[in-house]
């Protein structure tokens, strides 16, 4: 299972049709959240790496699953990844005003502040994240199953 | 404020594995934002319960790019600009961040000023 350390979807490029099907029903087996039939899926060739993201939603939140291969100045050793984040709408009219929320996953049931996680990304890129920083970048950055 | 070459990347600048934001002004210049930055911005709104416009509604109400459903948008610079002057003056998390805003409302005033079209996307 999964799309092979070097992201190259089970050997399907070059097969649209299985390509297509390796996408919709395959890769999201080894995601960390069970990622529902309907999802809203998105490929992408970006800066040396390819990203799909599954979105949909579910009750007062919208998930979005985001899997990814190896980018390029990561190690050798970092294989493709999972990101869980889910979000619920703000309300900017009337007594029950309040800002959307974002969440990351970092665990089973277990979700941070998508500012909390912002703030560790940032110190990775800068050279200066805590262990407990690194710790939650690990955790939420989720191997394949 | 010198706004450098037609792409910056200054602002996504080390954050390749995480969502970008780009806005195009025209043919002129096109700005890539890490979203971190982006939420520094927008993630404390006003709270006075009269409505949101501009980038905040699309951010905090989950429409536009911020919906799921589309990737790209051409947007109302002019009303885009004023939502962005809500900002001015706050203290954001990063300290990056308010260097962006500047920026952001530079070219949104140079967009509105030569009618350039202005497009945001997510990616």
């Amino acid at each position: 299972m999964g799309a092979g350390g070097g992201g190259n979807f089970g050997n399907t490029v070059g097969s649209n049709r299985n390509h297509k099907e390796y996408i919709e029903k395959e890769l999201p087996k080894s995601s960390p959240i069970k990622i529902p039939s309907r999802a809203i899926i998105k490929e992408e060739e970006k800066n040396g790496y390819t990203q799909v993201k599954y979105t949909w939603k579910r009750g007062d939140y919208n998930y979005t699953s985001r899997w990814h291969t190896r980018t390029p100045n990561a190690p050798k050793e970092q294989g493709n990844s999972w990101v869980v984040q889910r979000d619920k709408p703000g309300i900017g009219y009337g007594k029950n005003v309040r800002p959307a929320k974002h969440e990351i996953m970092i665990g089973k049931n277990k979700w941070i502040s998508k500012q909390e996680w912002q703030v560790a990304i940032r110190a990775r890129k800068n050279g200066d994240a805590t262990e407990k920083q690194k710790e939650i970048l690990d955790s939420g950055h989720w191997k394949e199953k | 404020m010198d706004i450098g070459k037609k792409n910056n990347y200054k602002f996504y600048d080390g954050y390749d594995d995480e969502s970008e934001i780009i806005i195009r002004f025209g043919d002129e210049f096109n700005i890539h934002i890490w979203e971190g930055y982006f939420d520094d911005i927008f993630e404390n709104p006003p709270l006075d319960g009269k409505g949101w416009t501009g980038f905040t509604k699309d951010y905090h109400q989950f429409e536009g790019i911020f919906s799921g459903k589309v990737d790209k948008k051409n947007i109302e610079a002019k009303k885009y600009l004023q939502d962005l002057y809500y900002y001015r003056g706050k203290t954001f998390k990063f300290e990056e961040t308010s260097e962006l805003l500047e920026m952001l409302i530079k070219l949104f005033e140079i967009a509105v000023s030569k009618k350039f079209k202005v497009t945001i996307e997510i990616h």
